[in-house]
């Protein structure tokens, strides 16, 4: 039925175009690619780069626009001090102990979270789609699932890598990866984001035109889901006074690992 | 849903002239994004100039509109999403309710769609039994309120923190405050409980990518990323005009949407959703359906003088500049698309006749058009409605909308081109106004048809010589 209604309603489509119904067939890839590519409005292009400096300079302006903090450290140390500080002065805003999460990523263990954070007796809980073993339950991914959305849940920070970081609108560019659950720069109350400074690009241009030259390119460097986070959850609503923390992490924080 | 009614029209928009509160909300509201908006296309590295550019792509989307669904189902698809093409609202709501049929979906979390308005998914699905609970914040304040949205983007503008105050105390059981940021606390506690307990998750599309197969979805407050991550179906609902051809165009327009819709370089999320979660990632829907909605456009797409409006991207910068909306606010339109936009797009939805005091109450001014992100000639539509409801049209069923008022007209067009029967008529009116009543020295009433030409203020008689007698006067002609 469905390929039937989509035939019908292409159809209709065709006819208040006034294009000839039989122009193009389900298999005719050539021609498709030809009438898509021709409404194409140039390849992007992309602006004299700026130094990194200036790129960094135009991050944190940008990022104090839309109440992100950023920081730019030289070593990972650091960065693991200042994370550890936050740890320690921030409350969980739904009560319960204080929980980490975090992606399972390299940069992340790199920062040794468990470690670091072992003297205020903190668990830190990453992400890795663990338990999936077959005949376990019945249905072992959602379970495992299930259970690291719990963990997830009741963290009250979550810290994250990101692919790219845009620095004129200080947006964190991040794409949905196994060990990369996407819900730890959302359901916790803060949202620390950690990148290097070789990842922060101009703008939105500048990254679509990295992530591929080709369609099959973009479609891989897109995935299934790629998010765009600028700055906290955030609302107008009641009478256009701003509020952040919407349903969102209330707060963001962006530390930069400078290029050694 | 539509409900428009002429009737009502008027009684609305009185009452929303009247109500001091809203008329102030109005003011700050158009003051902080009209001007904001307008400010932040300007300061696009390209300038206004990439309005028509935006245009451009528009334009030329929905001339390959057929291509591009096309390549867009088929790429969603091979991502392992579900592509339902629906020719009606109707279809669109059986649709979803058979899915959540499927999943047992007792709690659905919805993110805000206009589209979703416009075919009455809500009431639908609370028929079926499903609680549906809107999220964006303004949406759940007037769904707790049993309102309306207002705006397209900011649809509880019409209410004030003390109303909203009131109604978070009687339906959240909280104390009493008129404090924005403690009320925003309060609905983000229990709209998190409905986030972390529903099986659906339901959200519009600002704008699909043809060629990569993705939609995105566009907010400031993360309730819609909730919606498409945590609940195990995500249903997206997207009308069929709202899809862009590459990646590079996409790009160009989602940079003037969230200027022109929120006077912001960046919104505060924007995801390209492709799909439902890959096995081996931690988290995402298990499944993913796109509804691709008609429900009367294609109708618009066949009709040369309308399929403009058809590129419009529901960014509502119109609405934040409309002198009409913002005297008279969003819901006197009784449609879930207000302001300019509105009153072109809900006449040809929903019945050029039926609506016709949308088309007929807009100034014409074209702050619209200047401020449009893609350059819509909204004035040009609206005369051209107002043309068809004065002559009739048989292709949309619009019969002449004031048989009187055009004869009228004919009776102007004959008598003004002969001099000397214009004389004599103009002599009588002279003769006959002295009968009327006076303000003085004003016309303070006219009868018949002519009688709302006085409503509002007074008119000035017929001078005692026309200009044209006044000059062979002073010069001595006879």
């Amino acid at each position: 039925m469905a390929i039937c209604g989509k035939k019908v309603f292409l159809a209709r489509i065709r006819k208040a175009l006034g294009h000839p119904t039989e122009v193009f067939r389900q298999d005719d890839a050539a021609f498709k690619q030809t009438a898509v590519l021709s409404v194409e409005n140039g390849p992007a292009g992309i602006r004299p780069p700026k130094t990194n400096s200036a790129l960094l300079e135009t991050l944190i302006a940008a990022g104090q626009r839309v109440n992100l903090n950023v920081g730019v450290y030289d070593s990972l140390s650091e960065i693991g001090l200042a994370l550890a500080r936050l740890v320690q002065t921030k409350a969980p805003e739904w009560g319960g102990p204080k929980r980490i999460a975090a992606w399972d990523h390299a940069l992340i263990h790199a920062l040794k979270l468990p470690q670091i954070l072992a003297p205020q007796k903190i668990p830190v809980h990453f992400t890795r789609l663990k338990g999936c073993v077959p005949g376990h339950t019945a249905d072992p991914i959602r379970s495992a699932r299930q259970r690291l959305r719990r963990h997830i849940e009741t963290a009250f920070i979550g810290v994250t890598a990101a692919d790219f970081c845009l620095a004129d609108t200080a947006t964190l560019v991040m794409k949905t990866e196994p060990g990369r659950a996407r819900a730890v720069s959302l359901l916790p109350s803060i949202h620390v984001a950690i990148i290097e400074e070789h990842q922060v690009v101009s703008d939105l241009k500048s990254f679509i035109a990295q992530i591929g030259a080709n369609v099959a390119e973009m479609k891989a460097g897109l995935g299934n889901c790629l998010t765009l986070i600028t700055g906290p959850s955030r609302t107008r609503d009641i009478e256009g006074v701003m509020v952040y923390g919407a349903h969102g992490p209330k707060e963001v924080y962006l530390y930069v690992l400078k290029n050694s | 849903m539509f409900s428009t009614d002429s009737r009502n029209y008027q009684t609305l928009a009185q009452k929303a002239i009247r109500d001091s509160v809203l008329q102030d909300a109005l003011t700050d509201f158009q003051n902080l994004l009209g001007k904001g908006g307008a400010k932040a296309i300007e300061n696009l590295p390209e300038g206004r100039a990439l309005r028509l550019v935006g245009r451009a792509i528009r334009q030329k989307a929905i001339a390959n509109l057929d291509i591009l669904l096309d390549t867009l189902a088929e790429n969603v698809e091979k991502n392992g999403g579900s592509v339902f093409f629906a020719e009606d609202g109707t279809a669109a709501v059986n649709h979803c309710l058979a899915i959540a049929k499927k999943h047992r979906v007792r709690l659905a979390v919805k993110g805000k769609s206009m589209v979703t308005e416009e075919i009455g998914l809500n009431q639908a699905l609370m028929a079926a039994g499903i609680e549906s609970v809107e999220t964006d914040l303004g949406e759940y304040i007037i769904q707790l309120a049993g309102e309306h949205p207002s705006h397209i983007i900011a649809p509880a503008i019409h209410k004030t923190r003390d109303q909203i105050g009131a109604l978070f105390a009687e339906k959240l059981n909280i104390p009493y405050t008129n404090d924005p940021s403690l009320l925003t606390q309060a609905a983000r506690k229990a709209l998190r409980e409905k986030f972390l307990a529903a099986d659906m998750g339901i959200s519009g599309c600002n704008l699909a990518c043809a060629q990569t197969g993705h939609i995105t979805t566009v907010s400031n407050e993360g309730n819609i990323r909730m919606a498409a991550t945590l609940p195990k179906v995500h249903v997206a609902f997207m009308g069929m005009e709202r899809v862009a051809a590459t990646l590079h165009d996409h790009e160009v327009l989602i940079r003037l949407l969230t200027r022109a819709a929120a006077a912001q370089n960046m919104a505060g999320y924007i995801s390209y959703i492709g799909g439902p979660a890959a096995s081996g990632q931690a988290d995402g829907p298990e499944e993913f359906h796109l509804i691709i909605i008609d429900n009367g456009r294609s109708r618009i797409l066949a009709d040369d003088t309308f399929r403009e409006i058809l590129y419009c991207i529901r960014c509502a910068a119109c609405l934040n500049v409309c002198p009409v909306y913002g005297k008279i606010g969003g819901h006197s339109y009784e449609s879930p698309y207000s302001g300019p936009v509105g009153a072109v797009v809900t006449p040809l939805l929903f019945g050029i006749q039926r609506a016709k005091h949308l088309c007929q109450g807009e100034t014409l001014c074209g702050a619209c058009k200047e401020m449009c992100p893609v350059d819509i000639d909204i004035v040009r539509m609206l005369l051209a409605l107002r043309a068809m409801l004065a002559e009739g049209d048989r292709k949309w069923k619009v019969v002449p909308d004031n048989r009187f008022e055009k004869a009228g007209y004919a009776l102007w067009a004959w008598m003004i081109e002969d001099r000397r029967l214009y004389n004599l008529v103009l002599g009588a009116g002279r003769h006959l106004q002295r009968f009327l009543p006076k303000n003085d020295q004003m016309l303070a009433r006219l009868f018949g048809p002519l009688k709302g030409w006085t409503e509002q203020k007074d008119m000035r008689p017929l001078a005692k010589r026309s200009f044209i007698e006044q000059v062979k006067k002073s010069r001595g002609i006879k």
